[in-house]
């Protein structure tokens, strides 16, 4: 790129200024004041826009405040400058409503060039203002070096691919801000406060062990507090069994003579049952022995009972009468069942005739209904049939008197108007006024032409006077007559109306009666032909009638043949069953005959069973007998075994006799039995309840015999042992109660011990998860610092890559630079970050350390460097604002050399105020 | 004659690890219902007992609901015997508990203690076990084998709680040197302590078994899980896996090779579900896998929230690589470039792994690239 000119309009102190440039070194030499910064600044101005707007206030940051012109204005002007083969002119006015939008034009055509944005100054340099004044535009305040930045670096780099080293500086804060987060480091890291909890963690469930064994303490302790209250409940119980039995001494005298009545009372009911014993001589016998010989006794006496009532049965007299009723010969319940079917034909025959019988009357009823009926249709159809023909008749006139005319109206009732009279009377009063008055007219003029006769005046007038007076009474007579007229015309009018009115009620007359003649015939007609009809139907239902009539008497024909088959039939039936009741003598009545017949069915299965009955009873007499005889002889055998006299026959009474007294006494001595029971059980029970007396009774029944008796326990020995007694149980139930303290004390400990188990296993749960966690994170923590070393180095090593053509260049410059004296040829090292270190005294340092003048030289040699680098083609144009300010006149030709020998290749702008400095 | 041997049902168990607050107490009561449902699955099929080998309880302290539920189930099955042995979660007050309720423990509640119990069980058909067991606390380790004693006729159920080493002599915690219980006349070894059911030959006469949790509470527990039916005959015991999880956890690995969108790979990991089984009542941890390319960053938390309507629980996990072809990046100028050329430098020195190096190119050139890649690591 190429700077041709400029032309400033009003840009700080300068005013309509412009310049051309060539290539090379451009010398400006100026006062101090004149506007070489604000001229330098310009250019960069023109190029990169006004910087620092807004807020900055200092002036040496904010273009703006800086170089606007006071007066107002136009601020801004235009560069002519070649770039890519091309030449352009790039205006800008800060003023003006486009605010320093750059404005490009060919320089030739002058016709706008979108060959460049609003950005012009990135796209020409490559680099962003900040970047341009680190490099390029050498101002005397920014001579000093201090480093290369992102934009620079990534220019000095790979021209198309910076965005990942544009990105680079983001990512490794990105990369730092997540390790310090998470450092382990710093007590704020997040991997710092997860080991911080998990150690608090493990403290805590480092407890557990403790927790587990004070819990295993604390059951062992309360398995030996039951084991003990074991120990003393039984203790206790024993304790409270001795009180009991020491109780039962107490009242041990009490009881004895108790113990005593009841023994006594087992002795006397005990010989109470031995003298009851004694009744029953030959042994006792059960009262199931008793009950069978009573029984025995009660059979055998009723088997003689029935023996001696005989062998009559009970329906021997109906036996006698059904054998008369057969003749000792009944039939067989299918013959009478035959008659009976015999019986039931000759009834359903008689059924049959009677039904019959009754039809036959039931048709001839309906016969004679028939031809009654038929006569009366006979004669309702003749009489309709005249009304037909009247009504035919009567249609017949009713038209020709329907072409009757209807008859004219009345003359006499049409007026003709009269010729009024008033016309002619006043037509004569006006001619004779006129002529009167003609008369007088004529006699005036007379008067007038004669000129004395006054009486011919006095006439005249007269006449003139009578003629107008005739000429008044002929118009009001006219009028009067125009009245009469108007009237007569009015009335005539009236009456025409009144005629024509009353033609019209004629006609209207004639007309209803038209149309009612009309719909009389219309009815006429129509009940006509209803009665026709009406008689059609009538001869219709006759026909049917007489149909049926035929119908009916055949019918009747027929049944009357049937009655008499039927009566036939049922006199076959009626001998049959007389022949077969004579046999039995018994009479034929045909109304009784089935009931006859069924009392004959039913009887036969009577007889037979009566037969067999009688025949069953003699058989069981038979038997009867020997039974008799059988319980007689048992009888007396057992009565004889339970001690009574069996020697004769068995006296049935005395055996009863017998078996009351027996049972009597069994009753007693089961009763005595009953008593000796209940006086034992008592003495049990009583022994039971006092065991002592049970050894007392052993004892009793060991020495009975020699009548000595236990020994009791005396009363205060046993009172003072039942209140040691008692003294020792109160002791048992104070321990028990310390006991039972004790164990609800370990209960509750056991349940703080299980509920901080418990939680210790959830802390177990969560100290695994954190851990989990924790590794996690440091994974992360790891693999995020890996990343960052990595991308550092990666960066570097990057940069570095493109930092030996700088070097290249830098040393170059500098052994230029040397040849000034000032500078020397000293190690250098250029770093990837593009900041230049010195070597002293072994060690690289930052040439912000040397002296002023020397780092400015030095950092003007790393400008052009990195220009060199970066602008491998086109180069940029270098603004240099007096930067040999610093040296001395003795080095300012090392410096002008420089110049010179960086103009071969660079086109610079070098303003200057010294001339010594050009 | 049939029995059933369940464990490690961890009732009360808090569950907040993996689960939120509401879906942790969705699943404790669900376990509570297992049990019950378990219980009522041994009355269908006529079972004579169930024996719990363990860890009944998650915690010492149970809570009422649960306290509630298992003593009425018990109590309400009085035809079935439950053989309750306690396992290290569950040392707890249960059986004082239960006895304080109901006055003594019913005679279907048979206990176990410190030192070896043994009760004969004789059942309907006829056919007779003894069942023997102990409880482990770390100090009787030693002596419980030595002092087993069993009957050699008879046919023998022996339970522990504990983790089996196939060692022999002085064990600690809940270890069971399991040399020591062979050859002592044991049919079936009934196990508890290990959350996955296996069945493993004992000695040439018997087995042990671990009938497995039957839920799974966790993505450390995945795969079917139920309980054993076991079958006593006079010639021997027979045990039958019945899977009975309501909900079973599954960990899939989904390949996502050469998707990069979210949409794509919740696409995939659905699939890969529908084909493994997982239907939405059920636990799934996707583990995606394969090789991704460079800038793609995986949004596990968007992946998660995508699947969640799908499955009850989700889990997502990233394993991925990224694909890295080295030959790309020789030529690349730019900082990318030299960034993968150093790192293949350490690998190929061997300085770094492949699977660091992958992670470290991911990182690098995806913050590079301007991709907001999550730095906290996969895992």
């Amino acid at each position: 790129m190429k700077l041709i000119s400029l032309h400033v309009e009003k840009f700080g102190n300068l005013t309509d200024y412009s310049m051309d440039f060539t290539d090379g070194l451009n010398r400006v030499l100026k006062d101090n004041g004149w506007g070489k910064s604000t001229l330098a600044a310009f250019i960069r101005v023109m190029f990169y826009g006004l910087e620092g707007k807004g807020l900055r206030k200092d002036l040496t940051e904010n273009d703006k405040a800086r170089y606007t012109p006071w007066e107002g204005g136009a601020f801004g002007g235009s560069v002519t400058f070649e770039a890519g083969g091309k030449r352009y002119i790039l205006s800008r006015n800060f003023a003006d409503k486009t605010k320093g939008k750059p404005v490009l034009q060919d320089a030739d055509t002058l016709l706008e060039s979108n060959d460049y944005s609003d950005k012009i100054g990135e796209e020409l340099f490559g680099i962003d203002s900040e970047s341009y004044k680190k490099t390029a535009f050498i101002d005397r305040d920014n001579i000093r070096y201090l480093g290369a930045n992102s934009k620079i670096a990534s220019k000095v780099s790979v021209l198309s691919q910076t965005d990942d080293l544009d990105r680079f500086d983001e990512v490794d804060k990105q990369l730092s801000v997540f390790e310090v987060q998470n450092s382990d480091g710093r007590k704020t890291g997040n991997l710092y406060l997860l080991n911080e909890e998990i150690l608090s963690l493990e403290n805590e469930i480092k407890k557990e062990t403790l927790i587990k064994e004070e819990t295993e303490r604390e059951k062992e302790e309360k398995s030996e507090i039951i084991r003990k209250e074991e120990t003393l409940k039984a203790k206790r119980k024993e304790l409270s069994e001795k009180i009991k039995k020491l109780s039962e001494n107490r009242g041990i005298a009490a009881n004895y003579a108790h113990y005593l009545e009841l023994k006594e009372k087992c002795g006397f009911r005990e010989s109470e049952l031995n003298r009851k014993k004694t009744v029953f001589a030959g042994g006792i016998p059960s009262s199931e022995k008793l009950d069978e010989l009573e029984e025995l006794n009660r059979d055998a006496e009723q088997k003689k009972l029935l023996l001696k009532r005989g062998n009559a049965s009970e329906n021997e007299d109906r036996y006698e009468h059904l054998k008369r009723y057969f003749k000792d010969n009944p039939p067989s319940e299918e013959t009478v069942i035959s008659k009976l079917e015999i019986c039931n034909r000759m009834q359903k025959l008689s059924e049959e005739n009677d039904r019959l019988e009754k039809e036959i009357v039931s048709l001839k009823t309906e016969i004679n209904n028939l031809e009654i009926q038929a006569g009366d249709e006979k004669r309702l159809l003749s009489e309709k049939e005249r009304e037909l023909q009247k009504l035919r008749e009567d249609c017949r006139k009713e038209e020709v008197d329907f072409e009757t005319e209807i008859p004219e109206g009345n003359e006499e009732t049409v007026i003709h108007p009269a010729e009024p009279e008033g016309t002619k009377m006043s037509a004569w009063l006006f001619v004779s006024a006129a002529i009167l008055f003609g008369i007088g007219i004529v006699l005036i003029l007379l008067y007038f032409l004669m000129n004395r006769m006054l009486g011919i005046l006095g006439a005249g007038i007269l006449f003139l006077m009578i003629g107008f007076a005739v000429f008044l009474a002929g118009s009001m007579r006219r009028k009067k007559e125009r009245k009469q007229r108007l009237y007569r015309e009015k009335l005539m009018e009236e009456k025409k109306a009144a005629e024509e009115k009353r033609k019209q009620e004629i006609q209207d007359r004639q007309k209803r009666e038209m149309l009612e003649r009309q719909k009389k015939r219309m009815e006429a007609e129509y009940e006509i032909k209803l009665l026709e009809s009406k008689n059609a139907d009538l001869e219709e239902k006759i026909k049917k009638s007489e149909v049926s009539l035929t119908e009916k008497n055949n019918s009747v024909r027929e049944k009357n043949n049937a009655v008499k088959e039927n009566l036939e039939k049922s006199g076959n039936c009626e001998s049959d069953l007389k022949e077969f009741l004579n046999r039995y003598e018994i009479p034929f009545s045909k109304a009784d005959v089935e009931d006859t017949l069924f009392e004959m069915k039913s009887r036969i299965p009577e007889y037979r069973s009566l037969r067999k009955s009688k025949e069953q009873k003699e058989e069981e007499y038979r038997k009867l007998t020997e039974q008799s005889k059988e319980a007689d002889e048992k009888l007396n055998s057992f009565y004889g075994s339970l001690g009574g006299d069996a020697d004769s026959a068995p006296d049935y009474g005395e055996i009863r006799a017998f078996v009351q007294s027996r049972t009597g006494a069994l009753k007693e001595l089961k009763s005595a039995e009953k008593e000796l029971d209940i006086s034992k059980g008592n003495l049990q029970a009583f022994l039971e309840e006092h065991r002592e007396f049970a050894a007392f009774e052993k004892n009793e029944n060991a020495k009975s015999s020699d009548g000595s008796h236990f020994t009791v326990m005396s009363e205060e020995e046993t009172e003072q042992e039942y209140h040691q007694t008692e003294d020792l149980i109160a002791d048992a139930d104070r321990e028990k109660d310390s006991l039972v303290a004790e164990l609800n004390r370990i209960n509750g400990k056991l349940d703080q011990l299980a509920a901080e188990t418990d939680r210790l296993h959830i802390l177990s749960e969560k100290l695994t998860e954190r851990k989990e966690e924790a590794e996690e994170l440091k994974q992360s923590c790891y693999y995020n610092r890996l990343t960052r070393e990595y991308l550092n180095k990666a960066k570097d090593r990057f940069v570095a890559r493109y930092m030996s053509p700088i070097k290249e260049r830098f040393d170059r410059y500098m052994k230029i630079m040397a040849h000034t004296g000032f500078v020397r040829e000293d190690d250098y090292q250029i770093d990837a970050g593009l900041h230049l270190k010195k070597k002293e005294l072994g060690s690289y340092r930052d040439i912000a350390y040397l002296s002023e003048g020397y780092s400015d030289m030095v950092g003007i040699c790393i400008r052009l460097a990195l220009l060199d680098v970066m602008y491998q083609n086109e180069k940029p144009l270098i603004i240099m604002d007096d930067p040999f300010g610093t040296l001395d006149r003795n080095h300012l030709d090392g410096a002008k050399e420089f110049l010179e020998k960086a103009a071969e290749e660079y086109q610079i702008l070098y303003f200057t105020c010294n001339e010594d400095r050009l | 004659m049939k029995l059933i041997h369940t464990a490690d049902l961890h009732l009360d168990s808090a569950l907040e690890r993996h689960l939120s607050k509401s879906r942790a107490e969705e699943r404790r009561n669900e376990l509570l219902a297992v049990f019950r449902s378990i219980v009522g699955y041994s009355v269908s099929i006529d079972a004579e007992a169930i024996l719990i080998a363990g860890d009944l309880f998650d915690l010492c302290k149970i809570s009422r609901t649960a306290l509630d539920a298992v003593i009425s189930t018990v109590v309400g099955n009085p035809n079935l015997i439950f053989y309750y042995l306690r396992g290290n979660h569950d040392e707890g007050a249960f059986v004082e508990e239960f006895k304080a309720r109901t006055g003594s423990l019913p005679d279907n509640f048979k206990t176990f203690s410190e030192e070896w119990t043994s009760y004969e069980l004789t059942g309907r058909d006829g056919v007779k076990v003894t069942i023997t067991g102990a409880e482990m606390n770390g100090r009787n380790n030693a002596l419980l084998a030595s002092s087993l004693r069993l009957d050699e006729k008879n046919r023998n159920i022996v339970m522990l709680h504990g983790q089996v080493a196939d060692i022999s002599g002085n064990a600690e915690g809940e270890t069971i040197p399991i040399r020591d219980y062979r050859n002592k006349g044991i049919d079936y070894l009934a196990l508890g302590h290990i959350h996955t059911p296996s069945v493993n030959v004992l000695d040439s006469r018997g087995k042990y078994v671990y009938c497995g949790c039957p839920e799974g509470r966790g993505f450390d527990e995945c795969g079917e899980r139920g309980f054993q039916v076991i079958t006593v005959n006079p010639y021997g015991i027979d045990a039958e896996f019945v899977p009975y999880a309501k909900r079973v956890v599954y960990d899939i690995n989904v390949d996502i090779t050469g998707l990069s969108h979210t949409e794509e790979i919740v696409g995939r990991v659905k699939e890969s579900a529908l084909n493994a089984g997982v239907c939405e009542k059920d636990l799934l941890k996707a583990r995606l896998s394969g090789e991704v390319d460079l800038p793609t960053v995986i949004y596990k938390d968007q992946i998660k929230k995508e699947l969640e309507p799908y499955f009850y629980v989700v889990r997502v996990v990233d394993e991925t690589r990224p694909h890295i072809d080295y030959n790309d990046f020789s030529a690349d100028a730019s900082l990318k470039g030299e960034f993968v050329r150093m790192i293949k430098e350490d690998i190929d020195a061997g300085k770094l792994d492949e699977e660091t190096a992958s992670k470290l190119i991911r990182n690098g050139i995806g913050l590079l690239m301007g991709i907001d890649v999550p730095t906290k690591q996969q895992s």
